[in-house]
């Protein structure tokens, strides 16, 4: 459990599963517009939406008499409207030859830093305006679906920042509070929350976490705090002071409907470590194991494990999941992962050392008896073979070279396997994504592990925490990274799986989706939060 | 040409609303609506550009409205200045 103090900016207290919001930030906005009419049209009629769905934000607010909320949309309205406003857009775009969004952004940044320049909070706050116009604006060009809507039933939202008119664009039953770490008690967003009597707490100490979604968190701001992971027994105390009523209490994680069934069209599987991990109640929530994290057999173990031992774990949960699929990574030990028995010398940079596949050529017995065991259990369930680091074409087929040799010994002993077994490979390095067409050629499925991508695709050492801030699993470019992976995987016709940590970062689901994305890999504490978050993604 | 010195009154100094309000009033009238405020001008038809100007409660401005209509024009601003 982690604690955070704020500040009060409306009164209120909730206990519900955290959904970190950012908003969608890889559309490339470089591009270099060659039929600029066409790009203004697309202008204009963006804007003639985004003035129509204000106005009917407008009109909504006083039906519900809150004249207050009504000015805020009536004044919004009026500078989108603005022929200064249109007119630098559409210059940009005609001479600059730029995007309608990229121009949008740019003209709508240059009022707001005006606004922010000034002394009088109050123009201050038309700052927010400007952005929020801007955003609804790019929304009708992108025409794509608010990430919001992929929110789960009920939540409490944290973010960086908040737009009035993204919490316009919430669902209000699903919100049950807001943390933000920039906002104040002048702006527009506190006004609409107090009108909504949505708690509200400012937190400008948060470290914000995308992993946190689908954790849960408290918030009270008579107390000033936010928790994070909240234990049972905070709670408690906060649903005895506030007298909490069901709609809080439901959302408590015991209550949670593990059961409900996958989203038409998606496939939702596990990533495990340990075959004790499932359990009869996570198998029946799940479409497979996605990611068998195979490591555990060998670290931290003082011996090598013989392949009676690790036959008998792969045997023991394909026989467990009951014919849906195991699909078992062989061992990626090396960088963070370390085994006492291979007596590996110490390396200088182990993330790009002797690690995954490079290490199974190295260590080619313990390779041998690894698919040895694995190629045996498929007689006793529906199994598939992931090969991790793999970067170069050639590393895929000697990989197959050494499996076909392990079958034929097979063969020859009598030993019954799946001869069909399904062989993939993970997807975490900028070489693979850029040779993926190649890559699909000779495998059954990709496996995208977002972690190491982003880490070797950004430069960054996701195990050092003062790098935390450049890790982000969204950059731009691991999204086009992503984007490319997802497209080669379909031209080629082979499975696709997305297994790292943004498998399972709601605000990302729609975007993967949209990319093609339809297997997510997650940890079991994640199935529900993923199950309702899929049953609202758009295909 | 009409001109109208004022002075600004409301506390809040010309935010978006009153902004807004000035802005389609002048835009009714075929005349040039001319703000003035320290060194700058801006057209007062336009709500962001008076927006930029910041004004401030106790700022003095001038209006310069230019044209066919430019009495009516005059009258219906005055009402409308905070």
């Amino acid at each position: 459990m982690r604690v955070y103090s704020g500040k009060c900016l409306v009164e209120g207290a909730a206990i519900a599963p955290i959904f970190v919001y950012r908003p969608p930030q890889w559309e490339d906005c470089q591009t270099v517009v060659a039929d600029t009419q066409q790009e203004c049209e697309r202008y204009r009629s963006a804007s003639e939406k985004a003035a129509k769905a204000l106005q009917e934000r407008y009109t909504k607010a006083l039906q519900s008499n809150s004249e207050e909320q009504a000015a805020i949309f009536e004044a919004q309205q009026m500078m989108l409207e603005d022929e200064d406003f249109s007119e630098q857009i559409q210059t940009l775009i005609t001479e600059d030859h730029r995007s309608a969004v990229s121009a949008v952004m740019e003209t709508a940044e240059s009022f707001a830093q005006i606004f922010l320049q000034m002394d009088s909070d109050i123009m201050k706050s038309k700052a927010a305006d400007m952005r929020d116009i801007a955003s609804l604006v790019i929304r009708f060009l992108q025409d794509r679906q608010l990430i919001f809507d992929s929110m789960p039933a009920q939540c409490i939202v944290l973010a960086e920042r908040l737009l009035p008119g993204e919490l316009a664009e919430m669902d209000s039953r699903k919100v049950l509070g807001i943390v933000l770490k920039e906002s104040s008690a002048h702006s527009h967003l506190a006004v609409l929350a107090a009108g909504r009597k949505l708690p509200f707490l400012l937190c400008p100490d948060m470290d914000l976490q995308d992993y946190w979604t689908g954790q849960v968190a408290g918030m009270d701001s008579a107390q000033t705090k936010l928790w994070i992971d909240i234990s049972p027994e905070t709670a408690e105390s906060l649903r005895r002071n506030y007298q909490f009523t069901e709609p809080f209490a439901s959302t408590l994680p015991q209550k949670q409907d593990t059961q409900m069934a996958t989203a038409e069209g998606f496939k939702l599987c596990l990533n495990i470590g340990h075959p004790k991990e499932l359990t009869s109640e996570v198998i029946a929530a799940c479409d497979g194991v996605g990611v068998f994290r195979s490591e555990f057999q060998f670290i931290g173990k003082s011996q090598e494990p013989d392949e009676e031992s690790l036959f008998e774990d792969y045997r023991y949960a394909a026989e467990a999941l009951k014919g849906k699929t195991l699909v078992i990574r062989t061992i990626d030990i090396g960088a963070d992962k370390q085994a006492a028995f291979l007596h590996l010398p110490p390396e200088e940079n182990p993330a790009l050392g002797c690690r995954g596949i490079r290490l199974c050529f190295e260590k080619k017995d313990l390779f041998v008896k690894q698919l040895r065991a694995i190629l045996r259990a498929s007689a006793y369930g529906k199994i598939a073979l992931l090969l991790p680091m793999i970067c170069q074409v050639d590393e895929l087929l000697r990989s197959k070279a050494i499996l076909e040799e392990v079958k034929k010994s097979l063969r020859g002993e009598d030993i019954p396997f799946d001869e069909n077994i399904a062989l993939g490979v993970m997807i975490e390095t900028p070489a693979a994504v850029l040779i993926a067409d190649e890559l699909a050629r000779e495998a059954d499925f990709f496996s995208v592990g977002s972690n190491d991508l982003t880490q070797y695709c950004l430069a960054v050492d996701r195990d050092n925490r003062q790098m935390e801030s450049y890790y982000n699993a969204q950059h731009p470019a691991v999204m086009k990274l992503l984007k490319m992976t997802a497209q080669a995987a379909t031209d080629a016709g082979i499975g696709l799986c997305i297994c790292g940590e943004l498998a399972r970062v709601s605000s990302a689901t729609q975007i993967l989706v949209d990319m093609g994305y339809r297997q997510f890999s997650v940890s079991p504490a994640f199935i529900p939060l993923m199950k309702e978050t899929l049953a609202l993604c758009k295909r | 040409m009409q001109t109208i010195n004022h002075c600004i009154q409301a506390a809040e100094g010309m935010h978006a609303r009153p902004a807004g309000v000035l802005a389609k009033t002048a835009s009714a009238y075929q005349s040039t609506v001319n703000l003035y405020f320290q060194d700058k001008c801006i057209n007062a038809k336009r709500m962001l550009a008076i927006m930029t100007l910041g004004l401030q409660q106790g700022d003095a401005i001038r209006i310069d409205i230019e044209g066919e209509d430019e009495i009516a024009a005059a009258q219906a601003l005055t009402r409308v200045l905070i």
